[in-house]
């Protein structure tokens, strides 16, 4: 146990992952231009472990960075908080190191709780919600439902492993009766006509069938496809499908339809007015900025959001991403929001290890000093 | 002979198994709920796979599909004003790119059942990095040498919401637009035009023989261009496709070198220039463009429509029609900044088209051709 002990608080095991991070950083990087950043991030940096493919041809299989950092966070615990000798000369250090951990547990908590996506509205829209640029869910709603519509959702992580022929059932106590069995799960694939040109996956139901396509670099562009069946019935879940697909239970319709992923805020958000401005004699966008009003229960205010200067509420991050002029002068502005807990926690950890660096090196440099005195002194 | 793991080596072991997650059971309960103001989409009770994923169909082919892509959530509505007619054959694409640094793809199309057959219709802010670079990039995407600007000026023209388009065609191996494996023997039919302050971009890509075969349908995809909310019929041609417009202009001005996305510009003092143009339907609108000279041109506050109605006429077409004049601050379509500058501008409609005239230059010289634009507009016929 103490060799465990004393492995886990080495630095040799630091700097062992270190050299991993660095790796990992370079060949995630060099694997993005190939994969896209959404996928190299899941892939390298997400993931407890990973195989490279060297040249594309050789495999070199590697610890993910999510388990380097957690050995790493590990290892500074044990060996930068318990195990080193207290001090008021290791103090400075003491603190630089929980400044560092810090910033590790940012990073967990944004990788396990944080959500993000965009939210688009012409001037004089609104939405309470934003929606997600890659996760996927499937929604279950009452078709004679038309305001207040209660959805029951499955999301993506129940059914992004149904590939083939793999089935799974949802059941739910709020439809007696209703068992939902999704298949044929495609990350990125269109709904069309089966014609000889192509090979559908899975079934080919009234005509039509599943083209899977490659995963795009940019993940945001996938448009996936499921297979649903509720009892005789089969139908494709698709997310730009015009209606969604009917089925009965507990004596009524009720729809189902696969979606991006949607995320509810604590407030609506209205596009009042949009603006932009370009460098001179470039289409390269100077500024952008939205006039929006915020309307949270009876109270509503008005808030501009640039670029650089988002709007910070309900926990959410709203920036000024992008936007698009419609032919006829509409101005569409998108907004990307991000719901990150630990969103203020990299600038903490900064603080606390600016602290800590100021408080060894004063330490330093009065020992130093002090050391002087002492050599002048004697001369 | 094996070595048996220890205690602490499989509590490790066990951990990362934990984490690196666990398969999931044949059944599953439903148990996360939202609650949303409206039906998330339009629910038809009996549609039909057609119906619920456009395209012609199995048993049906050449029927007309969508004229406009299904890419908006119910909550935030349809936004794309240009439409189209869905040629035979095809059908429509999802687009699932939110927009992107001004740009916009409006439409997406799968060609004759191939999957390895394109066509796009994308709008871009701007002029989305010039004539120049976008035909060399598209070039670029065959393995084809890129063109000069005087090669560029000589490619042929065809209408496009009837503002002449550039058209380019080019052979090769197509490496697509993210560095993806080429594939040899594609072909790309393309259509840039520049429209206002917006770029348009139509593109056909595939294998050669599938492009030349769908030629034909291409060319209706862009002759059935148009913008909603116009009062032009499908099939109705604008007046100008039925024959040239015709003017006086005043003696002092001096014509300039045609450009394809303008009717005529005129140059008058020594930096004031006229410059006339169209567009299919309503474009927009009197009081989007009224505000958008106004406000996204010189930062002036937009009018509403009973101050737009109060506006001074002129005799466009024999037509009352809104002068809008405005001075201070100018922003061409390129970004340039120019103070001091003014904007006399009237638009009409004609036929199934709207006509716009635009007089801008410095606010001393455009004071002194007031009169003579005024003169000018009420000349067209």
């Amino acid at each position: 146990m103490k060799k465990l002990w004393d492995f886990l608080g080495s630095y040799g095991l630091a700097c062992v992952l270190l050299g991993f991070l660095f790796i990992l950083t370079f060949l995630g990087t060099i694997e993005q231009k190939y994969e896209g950043l959404y996928e190299v991030q899941r892939r390298y940096f997400e993931s407890v472990f990973v195989v490279h493919w060297l040249f594309h041809a050789i495999p070199l299989p590697l610890p993910g960075v999510y388990l380097v950092l957690l050995l790493l966070f590990v290892n500074l615990v044990v060996g930068g908080i318990i195990r080193i000798r207290k001090s008021s000369a290791t103090l400075g250090v003491i603190v630089i190191h929980i400044g560092i951990l810090v910033m590790l547990a940012a990073g967990f908590v944004k990788l396990k709780f944080s959500t993000d996506g965009h939210l688009s509205l012409l001037e004089g829209r609104y939405s309470d919600h934003y929606v997600s640029y890659y996760e996927w869910e499937v929604a279950i709603w009452d078709a004679a439902q038309v305001q207040s519509v209660d959805e029951l959702i499955i999301p993506e992580e129940d059914f992004a492993d149904l590939e083939g022929a793999k089935t799974r059932t949802f059941t739910t106590d709020k439809i007696p009766g209703l068992k939902l069995e999704l298949s044929s799960f495609v990350k990125n694939g269109d709904i069309l006509p089966k014609g000889p040109m192509w090979e559908a996956t899975g079934p080919v139901i009234d005509g039509f069938g599943i083209l899977a396509k490659k995963p795009e670099p940019e993940a945001e562009r996938n448009v996936a496809a499921l297979v649903a069946r509720v009892g005789d019935k089969a139908g494709f879940l698709w997310p730009f499908a015009t209606y969604p697909m009917i089925v009965d239970a507990a004596g009524k319709k009720w729809a189902i339809d696969l979606r991006h992923k949607i995320f509810k805020m604590p407030f609506t958000v209205t596009l009042t007015k949009f603006t932009h401005e370009y460098y001179p004699n470039t289409d390269t966008p100077k500024t952008y900025m939205s006039d929006i009003t915020v309307t949270e229960g009876a109270s509503t205010r008005p808030v501009k959001i640039k670029m650089n200067e988002p709007l910070r509420d309900g926990g959410l991050v709203l920036f000024q991403a992008s936007f698009a002029q419609l032919p006829n002068g509409q101005l569409e502005s998108t907004l990307a929001v991000v719901k990150n807990p630990s969103d203020q926690w990299p600038l903490i950890s900064c603080i606390i290890i600016a602290v800590g660096m100021l408080m060894a090196f004063v330490q330093k440099l009065l020992r130093y000093i002090e050391a002087q005195k002492v050599e002048r002194s004697k001369a | 002979m094996m070595k048996r793991m220890s205690l602490p080596g499989a509590a490790l072991w066990a951990a990362l198994v934990a984490l690196g997650g666990c398969d999931r059971g044949a059944n599953a309960t439903i148990v996360a709920t939202n609650q949303a103001s409206v039906p998330y989409k339009p629910v038809k009770l009996d549609a039909t796979s057609r119906e619920r994923f456009g395209g012609s169909g199995p048993h049906g082919m050449g029927m007309p599909g969508p004229t406009q892509p299904e890419n908006e959530s119910p909550q935030q509505g349809p936004q794309v004003p240009i439409t189209w007619d869905l040629p035979s054959g095809w059908q429509v694409r999802p687009t699932n790119a939110p927009p992107m640094g001004g740009m916009k793809i409006l439409g997406s199309f799968l060609v004759a059942n191939n999957p390895e057959a394109a066509c796009s219709i994308v709008i871009m802010q701007g002029t989305g990095g010039g004539l120049e670079a976008n035909v060399n990039r598209w070039r670029g995407q065959l393995g084809a040498t890129p063109l000069t600007p005087a090669e560029i000026d000589a490619l042929p023209k065809r209408a496009l919401l009837g503002t002449p388009a550039y058209v380019v065609e080019a052979e090769g191996s197509f490496g697509g637009m993210a560095g993806t494996e080429r594939k040899p023997g594609f072909k790309l039919l393309g259509a840039i035009c520049p429209i206002h302050d917006l770029t348009l971009f139509v593109k056909l890509t595939g294998p050669a023989a599938l492009v030349n075969a769908e030629h034909v349908h291409f060319d209706q995809l862009c002759d059935s261009l148009r913008l909603t909310g116009g009062e032009r019929e499908q099939g109705d041609t604008p007046e100008a496709a039925k024959g040239p417009l015709e003017w006086d202009a005043p003696a002092e001005w001096r014509k300039l070198p045609d450009r394809p996305d303008r009717v005529v510009t005129f140059a008058a003092g020594t930096a004031t220039e006229c410059a006339v143009t169209m567009f299919g339907g309503a474009a927009g609108g009197v009081t989007s463009n009224v505000n958008r000279w106004r406000a996204t041109q010189f930062g002036q506050p937009p009018l509403d429509d009973a101050a737009i109605a109060a506006l001074p006429k002129v005799k466009v077409f024999g037509q009352d029609a809104p002068l809008v004049e405005v001075s201070g601050t100018y922003k061409d379509a390129q970004g340039g900044v120019h103070d001091g500058f003014a904007l006399v501008a009237t638009m009409a409609p004609h036929g199934g088209s709207t006509i716009f005239l635009k007089l801008t230059g410095p606010e001393a010289e455009v004071r002194i051709e007031r009169e003579r634009f005024i003169a000018f507009v009420s000349t067209l016929r």
